[in-house]
């Protein structure tokens, strides 16, 4: 063990007995900046992007399961940040952050690459490990609870690069307007805030918003000075108010 | 044996609890110790859940009506598990941390999140009541292949989300607090039970809002059935994970569930055959508030204070 992992350690048993957490040693290790190295091995970099757009986060994955093993399409693992549980399902060929591409999935484990690195992850495991992510890709944060942290200049950035990414219907459920987003483009600023194919939005702000006034309705996201914006969405069945806090 | 072990935790008199704590010596064995049984005096009650714990369109208004929801409810029309502890004990608390849309496994409010902000509360609730599952299924895409659950997540995907959040239960909970695990209901038998309750209605508002379109876009009963099976496989990964939980944590939780399996027809969330009058008209979905009661009963008597046997008459009502 090295001296920074042991230090990591022992500021783990000391911090314990104070309900605590230390800084584990893939934190020590992993947080921070990344160089031009490192970004020409991602596999999934953000087209001419420079070193100084992205930053190395410390995370442990748990692979909880895997679904229709092999190399189809259909098959895919559901993986979750242990520190919030959020999940994801990946497939072959996505990645986790820009770094960490999916390369096989069987009923026994996952296969991750990260550069020239290849993991083996078995259904249950932990992987403590780093993920190298752009700054797009923080410019939303989903913080839980239907509420998100979004970044307006980031947002402004993402809007002009990949546009807004969607396109939306009038209908009516159970007398109550609303418009159904008919598609929402990957990448786009829709699916940035969290938004899927299919969902219903019922108001922005306490008003019912036209096809045309959806995006003006949402750009008030771009505006530093906006505080919240709320939004009125039913996904499937269920239906609710999701939260979009400037920070 | 773990067939013992459920019987232990549906019986609540001294008499059969030395029982009870007789088998369970037994029992340690093979990792379920007696001190399973240690429980305290309820104080306070939280619910981990979805859109049926917040009471969602259970007075037949579109949205959330936490006060109808079977957990944290006050609403004398459902007599929620919250109302049924603070008759016996007053001073009851509840603080429920339920989200709509939450699955077991997906996303950033599912049960082991939850299960987090449980743990961030001031203070720490000493019951536990988690509802999940309905979103696995009904978020999951219909698939047009030849299996229809292709797209679902596995049994041990599911069992491995309950058992990231039931750890994160035992690492902050006091000792002796119960936790309770309902079983899912089979969200296949949606398909018939809309189409009794307002035919056309419902396929319209099925299709317009994209509700659970993995069982109501599929006219095959047989595929339905396929997604039937699977959540009977994600409720046997549920009772499963709660009797290994037990044995994990048995010197600190209780933990309980409704599920006894598939053959135990009727005597849990997940093989009640819910039909036409059991869900909501208007978005030919969610309980409504005698739903909600039926919920409320059947959580109660599968819970440390009720009485098992009496599941068929919950659910009969």
């Amino acid at each position: 063990m090295n001296k920074t992992k042991q230090r990591g350690v022992a500021l783990g048993l000391g911090l314990a007995s104070l309900g605590m957490s230390a800084c584990t040693p893939a934190q020590i290790d992993n947080q921070g900046a990344v160089d031009e190295a490192e970004v020409r091995s991602l596999a999934a970099p953000e087209p001419g992007a420079s070193a100084g757009e992205y930053q190395r986060r410390a995370v442990t994955l748990r692979l909880f399961g895997t679904q229709g093993g092999g190399s189809g399409e259909a098959a895919f693992a559901t993986i979750a940040e242990t520190d919030t549980w959020q999940t994801r399902d990946v497939r072959i060929g996505q990645t986790l952050g820009r770094n960490l591409v999916l390369t096989a999935v069987t009923s026994e484990g996952v296969r991750l690459r990260d550069g020239a690195r290849s993991l083996w992850v078995p259904v249950g495991a932990d992987l403590p490990t780093a993920l190298i992510e752009h700054q797009y890709d923080r410019a939303v944060r989903d913080e839980g609870d239907h509420v998100y942290s979004v970044q307006p200049a980031l947002l402004k950035r993402l809007l002009a690069r990949y546009g807004f990414g969607g396109a939306a219907e009038q209908v009516t459920l159970a007398d109550q307007p609303a418009l159904r987003l008919s598609v929402v483009a990957p990448g786009g600023l829709l699916q940035r805030l969290g938004f899927a194919d299919g969902d219903l939005i019922f108001a922005v702000d306490g008003e019912a918003p036209t096809p045309a006034g959806l995006q003006p309705a949402l750009a008030r996201l771009l505006q530093p000075e906006s505080g919240a914006v709320l939004v009125r969405v039913a996904h499937g069945h269920s239906q609710w108010e999701a939260t979009y806090r400037t920070r | 044996m773990v067939h013992l072990t459920e019987k232990c935790s549906a019986k609540r008199h001294l008499s059969l609890r030395r029982v009870c704590l007789a088998l369970g010596v037994g029992m340690g064995m093979v990792g379920v110790s007696a001190s399973a049984h240690a429980q305290s005096a309820p104080s306070k009650l939280a619910g981990i859940g979805d859109s049926i714990s917040q009471g969602y369109s259970a007075n037949g208004w579109l949205g959330e009506h936490p006060d109808f929801g079977f957990v944290q409810g006050t609403d004398a029309a459902v007599n929620s598990v919250y109302s049924r502890f603070k008759a016996r004990v007053p001073s009851m608390a509840v603080q429920s941390v339920s989200v709509s849309g939450a699955e077991m496994v997906g996303g950033s409010n599912n049960a082991a999140a939850q299960a987090a902000r449980i743990c961030q509360q001031a203070q720490k609730p000493n019951r536990v009541v988690l509802e999940l599952g309905g979103n696995d299924v009904c978020n999951r895409a219909r698939s047009s292949g030849a299996d229809p659950t292709t797209n679902m997540y596995s049994a041990t995907t599911y069992r491995n989300a309950l058992k990231a959040a039931i750890d994160t239960l035992a690492g902050c909970l006091p000792q002796g607090a119960v936790v309770q695990v309902m079983s899912m209901p089979r969200v296949d038998y949606l398909y018939e039970a809309g189409i009794q309750r307002r035919g056309l209605y419902c396929q319209g508002v099925w299709s317009l809002a994209g509700i659970c379109r993995i069982v109501t876009g599929e006219t095959n009963a047989a595929r339905r059935a396929s997604v039937g099976a699977r959540i009977n496989e994600y409720n046997e990964a549920l009772g499963a994970e709660v009797s290994a939980a037990q044995a994990r944590h048995a010197a600190k939780l209780r933990i309980l569930t409704d599920w006894q399996g598939v053959a135990a027809s009727g005597r849990s969330l997940g093989t009640y055959r819910f039909t036409g009058p059991d869900i909501n008209g208007a978005d030919c979905f969610h309980p409504y508030s005698s739903g909600q009661r039926k919920l409320a009963c059947v959580a109660w008597e599968t819970g440390e204070f009720g009485v098992a046997a009496n599941v068929p008459s919950c659910v009969a009502q």
